[in-house]
């Protein structure tokens, strides 16, 4: 659910730039390298190469297989509706993929939504029959490396990948690759994470705001009297007691990327990191969610809703963002491409609704505090004894490719946008693996090269097609605003969301660990639910807050305590 | 005295007569509700206004419905198992139910037979073992796998068997004096006067069959493939959040239109036709149908 | 002996099915001895290391475990009860109705949810028990501050006992209506004769003669004990209920497919076939003893 909707970002790149550019090549990072790449393989592919030296690098990375290679995979299906004729596994864009790689792709078997997704894995993993290739998780991951289950694919990488992926991986000092490997060996290669996915921000209906005669909240207190307003005052000006305050989600906190609603700022303004595991004072490694600030977090949170200042039903959504979308709500946390989804929906159901975020509440001493994200969570992987580990990395740097808009095959890519455009399809959800890459500070670069444009300070020109695509569309929000929505998301998420970003000192937290441990392994499916479940009903009111040293000792003695020790081992290993 | 009583037995009968209009009323609500959601106008179904008739009567939703190609592809391959299913049931019912009903002096393995069926009924092995199981016979993806594991259906074996049990064994007797071999028994005889039991136990086949929605879940590889139980389960909203992102604001005023609440009814209501068009036929052997499926010694 | 010569057809009828059965149903359960292992896939079940009763045991420290157990029987035996009594008041009343059209036409209807998935009533009553749904919106009549049924502990349970008696009563009316068609008529002539009222006569003619179907069910039903209907909850509950209304079946279901614990998943499952194996037999001896019937 959160990787698809954090897409939804690019996707309107994808989708817009057909209407203002023709996919243009220039990257101001990488450019050349893998232009020229992709040059010397279009004019070789007719030609064959028998005869020609080994090859190296992009060369190599994007060159099209000379004998058909088949990858059988297991696919993540989504949503989108493909015209008549196209299917999931036979579509312009699996065809325009392998016309570039020479590869086909066929479905092994495909899952809708996340759940379903995960559960096919799992059967795959049970019944110790993989597809060739296929996306998996952090726990399914460890799971398959120890059953030995998936190729190392350490020397496939550094052969066959191409320049683009590898800055991208290099773009997290080499974590990321680092979190695929085990023992230094590549086991799967991972997604990056856009670093500004992991503060929640607050995110607050001004002209609700204004109406109440209300400040921005810098505060916890600022921020429960603008939440009492907005459940009691009637903001919305209709006469009825139609609003809530705070919404919620289920989970309560994220933990890593949070999707809208989670209360993770609330937790880190008590310096507490539930779901991350931290140095305490003395320097040791302590799960957060056990530590004695989350108490108070709770222990506000359940006033809170005790006193409706907290949505009374926020636990009962199916989707999270149904008061958002209602404009039951001017206030909640989520980060910084809320402007994407779900504020274009409020904002299309109610065009007064003026959205602005804030890096808020702070701590007590007045900084904001926030935790960060792993750099990656999905890993891309190959079957043990599959023969053609070089595809599944081809078809990786492919789809690269055409993601960043560096693919040089600009006619081909202009009818892909066409498509996009005419039917409403998603082109990235049509590539064969869930798994996108970007630079990880992509996001306050992009705000910041757009600002300096419009202050005419360097000149947009020199952008990659990304940024150049945000300028765009910042420009157009700012002469018609509300006019155009791809405009207004894309204009909004960066300069509300990114901006916040930029221009905020923040304390970052980041977790020492996010692997599993041999008692995770059995035990951590148990404790996390215990957790999950403590947490909520202490919010909630079905447990009083004393209920948290309960499940503290309770943590501890179900394998916590052990897990601890092991997690603090492989952390000091390090 | 007698007018007193009748007076008595009138105002009992009319109480009777209210409590059961009532009790029928509450059977009916939920679905009525549903019924006038489908064919209301999003807006007042969202807000919770529409009760027992639709508000701003449309029927968008069921053109939607038309519209939906994975609908009535589920909608399809549930024909289809409930055709082969309920086919494969129907025979393998009769068959074991007639052995059965034999005692043990006639059939000297039934009581074996009998407890075998028992124990399969109650113990499974759990989720993984079975779709190991599936894999290994290669049958992941196929409609086999929807109606081969539910071949016997061991509950309305019993409930046959029981009636079976049941028939005059002066019957069975008399035919094989006459020289009729079982086979000849049980189609000739027993089945003629059994129609409103296999009836019964028919439609309870054809109902397994058409709301199982968990085995299509895990064991089919498409949702192109799953049937149509399985795809209401796992509806997800049809607009989604990657599909809002990307439509300009009339194109979502119209997919907005129509919402989920009255999509959803509109898709509940046309999987329950089939359930409501064959039920009455055979509802009326319910009672003749199901006596206490049980033989006293 | 001369009925003997027919045995073998009987096996012959009788073979397809079981042969059926063997594939589909004791096959699996061959699977199921990783219940009794560290299961690692790659390896199979050949490879894996056995550690006897080790998955067992951890079952038993976890607190979820006794929950689970609790909930499952907790609302397995409230439905039971429910389910025995509400058809019966139901059938008594219907009884009573003497115009043939009306019974039929309140038969037919009230037969009807037994025949409607869970899948689908699920969506409805999420929709009834909304905070917008119908049944907030006759409490307001009322006055009645909304309830926020499917978040609370204390009515989710109802809730499911309450929307499985909606979905059965009409069904499970059927077994007493037929009993109380065979009533002999002749004994309500009698009491009528000797002026005993309707209700006289419900007491001394009516009851005795439902008396004994009502206690076989009651003993039927306790095969059931263990089963508090997946499908049924599984479509219906929700994490924040968890507490109230996860069972065997849904917690197997979580652990085994969602958190990649084969070993445990299959443990619990087990557990519960045994019990219910057990609860079955016992049941099958109480009918044949106390009642004279022989189930099966």
């Amino acid at each position: 659910m959160k990787a698809k909707m954090w897409m939804a970002s690019s996707m309107v790149l994808v989708m817009a730039l057909s209407a203002c550019s023709n996919g243009g090549s220039n990257n101001e990072t990488d450019s050349t390298g893998s232009n020229n790449g992709a040059a010397a393989n279009q004019s070789n592919a007719g030609e064959g190469n028998a005869n020609e030296p080994a090859k190296t690098g992009d060369d190599l990375a994007y060159e099209k297989v000379t004998e058909p290679i088949t990858v059988n995979i297991g696919f993540r299906a989504p949503d989108d509706k493909l015209p008549e004729g196209e299917t999931n596994d036979n579509n312009i864009v699996s065809r325009y993929l392998e016309s570039v790689t020479g590869i086909k792709v066929g479905h092994t078997w495909e899952a809708k939504g996340e759940d379903p997704f995960k559960q096919k894995v799992n059967l795959a993993i049970a019944s110790n029959d993989l597809p060739d290739a296929l996306v998996v998780d952090r726990n399914q991951l460890r799971k398959l490396v120890d059953n030995d289950m998936i190729e190392d694919l350490t020397e496939v990488y550094e052969k066959y990948g191409s320049q683009l992926v590898k800055d991208m991986y290099d773009s997290t000092d080499g974590l990321a690759l680092a979190d695929a490997s085990v023992d230094d060996k590549l086991y799967g290669l991972p997604n990056v994470a856009i670093e500004a996915d992991a503060p929640s921000l607050l995110w607050i209906r001004q002209d609700w705001l204004d109406k109440l005669k209300l400040t921005p909240p810098k505060t916890i207190a600022d921020l429960e009297k603008i939440a009492d307003a907005f459940a009691n005052q009637d903001p919305d000006g209709n006469g009825k007691k139609d609003t809530v305050g705070l919404t919620g989600d289920k989970m309560v906190v994220f933990g890593q990327k949070p999707n809208p609603n989670g209360f993770d700022t609330i937790f880190s303004a008590f310096h507490a990191f539930p779901k991350n595991w931290i140095k305490d004072a003395s320097g040791n490694v302590v799960y957060g969610s056990i530590q004695p600030e989350n108490k108070e977090a709770l222990e506000l949170l359940a006033d809170w809703y005790k006193r409706g200042i907290i949505d009374p039903q926020f636990a009962l959504y199916k989707e999270t963002q149904e008061p958002i979308v209602a404009n039951k709500t001017g206030l909640f946390f989520g980060p910084w491409w809320m402007p994407y989804w779900p504020l274009a929906d409020s904002v299309v159901n109610d065009t007064k609704a003026d959205w602005k975020a804030y890096a808020a509440p702070t701590d007590e001493s007045g900084k904001f505090v926030t935790h960060m994200a792993p750099v990656t969570d999905r890993y891309l992987v190959v079957r043990k004894g599959y023969e053609h580990p070089e595809a599944v990395v081809k078809l990786l740097n492919a789809f690269t490719r055409l993601e960043r808009r560096q693919d040089p095959n600009a006619e081909e890519v202009k009818k892909l946008d066409d498509f996009a455009a005419e039917t409403g399809v998603h082109v990235r959800n049509f590539y064969p693996f869930d798994l996108l890459l970007d630079y990880s500070d992509a996001v306050v670069q992009r705000y910041d090269n757009v600002q300096k444009a419009i202050r005419g300070e360097i000149d947009p020109n020199t952008f990659d097609p990304d940024t150049k695509l945000v300028y765009d569309f910042s420009l157009a929000e700012k002469e018609n605003p509300k006019k155009n929505m791809d405009a207004w998301k894309a204009a909004k998420a960066y300069e509300l969301g990114g901006g916040v970003l930029f221009q905020t000192e923040m304390e970052k937290v980041y977790s020492v660990f996010y692997g599993m441990t041999r008692t995770m392994e059995t035990k951590w499916t148990t404790l996390e639910k215990l957790e999950n479940e403590t947490f909520l009903k202490i919010i909630v009111g079905d447990l009083p807050v004393s209920a948290f040293d309960d499940f503290v000792a309770q943590w501890n003695k179900l394998g916590g305590e052990q897990i601890t020790k092991e997690v603090a081992e492989i952390a000091s290993g390090k | 005295m007698v007018g007193y009583n009748s007076v008595r037995n009138r105002i009992i009968d009319g109480s009777i007569l209210a409590a059961l209009f009532l009790i029928t009323i509450a059977c009916l609500i939920p679905l009525l509700h549903t019924v006038a959601v489908s064919f209301s106008d999003k807006t007042a179904a969202d807000a919770g206004r529409v009760f027992l008739t639709p508000i701003k009567a449309t029927t968008a939703s069921y053109a939607k419905v038309l519209d939906d190609g994975q609908f009535f592809k589920a909608f399809l391959i549930s024909v289809e198992r409930v055709l082969l299913g309920g086919l494969i049931n129907f025979v393998l019912t009769i068959m074991m139910a007639f052995a059965l009903s034999k005692d043990a002096k006639q059939f000297p393995m039934r009581n074996v037979y009998m407890w075998f069926l028992v124990f399969t009924m109650l113990f499974n092995g759990g989720v993984i073992p079975w779709f190991m199981t599936i894999k290994t016979y290669g049958l992941l993806d196929s409609i086999w796998a929807l109606v081969l594991p539910h071949a016997v259906q061991v509950f309305n074996v019993i409930l046959l068997m029981n009636f079976f049990r049941n028939l005059p064994k002066e019957l069975n007797e008399a035919a094989e004096i006459d020289g009729a071999g079982p086979w000849y028994v049980m189609i000739r005889l027993y089945i003629p006067l059994s129609l409103p039991s296999i009836a019964t136990v028919t439609l309870f086949s054809i109902v397994f069959h058409w709301n199982s929605f968990f085995d299509g879940l895990v064991l089919m590889s498409k949702q192109d493939h799953y049937p149509l139980q399985t795809y209401i389960q796992t509806l997800v909203t049809q607009i989604s959040a990657q599909a809002m992102t990307s439509m300009s604001p009339d194109e979502l005023a119209a997919a907005m239109a129509v919402s989920n609440r009255t999509f959803n009814a509109a898709k509940i209501i046309v999987s329950m036709i089939p359930i409501l068009i064959i039920y009455p036929f055979i509802q009326r052997f319910f009672i003749h149908g199901i006596t206490l499926g049980s033989v006293k010694e | 002996m001369y009925t003997r010569k027919n045995a073998l057809h009987y096996h012959a009828m009788v073979l397809p099915g079981i042969i059926l059965l063997l594939l589909f149903s004791v096959v699996p359960m061959g699977y199921a001895v990783i219940a009794f292992q560290n299961f690692k896939p790659g390896r199979g079940i050949s490879g894996s290391e056995w550690i006897g009763l080790e998955n067992f045991q951890y079952l038993m420290e976890l607190p979820d475990s006794r929950l689970i157990f609790f909930n499952t029987i907790f609302l397995a035996v409230l439905k039971i009860i429910a389910n025995l009594i509400v058809p019966l008041v139901f059938a008594l009343l219907l009884n009573e109705v003497r115009v043939r059209f009306l019974r039929k036409s309140i038969q037919t209807i009230v037969y009807l949810p037994h025949f409607i998935s869970w899948v689908l009533l699920a969506t409805i009553f999420f929709d009834v028990f909304s905070l917008e749904g119908i049944v907030n919106q006759a409490l307001g009549l009322f006055g009645i501050d909304p309830v926020l049924f499917y978040a609370s502990n204390s009515w989710f349970p109802a809730i499911i006992v309450a929307t499985d008696v909606w979905k059965e009563f009409g069904f499970n009316a059927i077994v007493y209506l037929a009993a109380l068609t065979g009533i002999n008529p002749a004994l309500y002539e009698a009491a009528s004769m000797d002026g005993a009222s309707r209700f006289k006569q419900l007491w001394h003619v009516t009851l005795p003669g439902v008396k004994t179907t009502v206690i076989l069910l009651a003993t039927l039903a306790l095969g059931n004990v263990m089963n508090a209907n997946f499908d049924q909850i599984f479509n219906m509950y929700n994490p924040l209920v968890y507490q109230s209304a996860d069972i065997i079946d849904t917690y197997v279901y979580r652990v085994g497919l969602n958190d990649l614990q084969y070993s445990l998943g299959t443990a619990v499952g087990l557990l519960k076939s045994v019990v219910s194996f057990i609860l079955v037999v016992l049941s099958y001896v109480l009918a044949s003893r106390f009642a004279g019937y022989r189930i099966f």
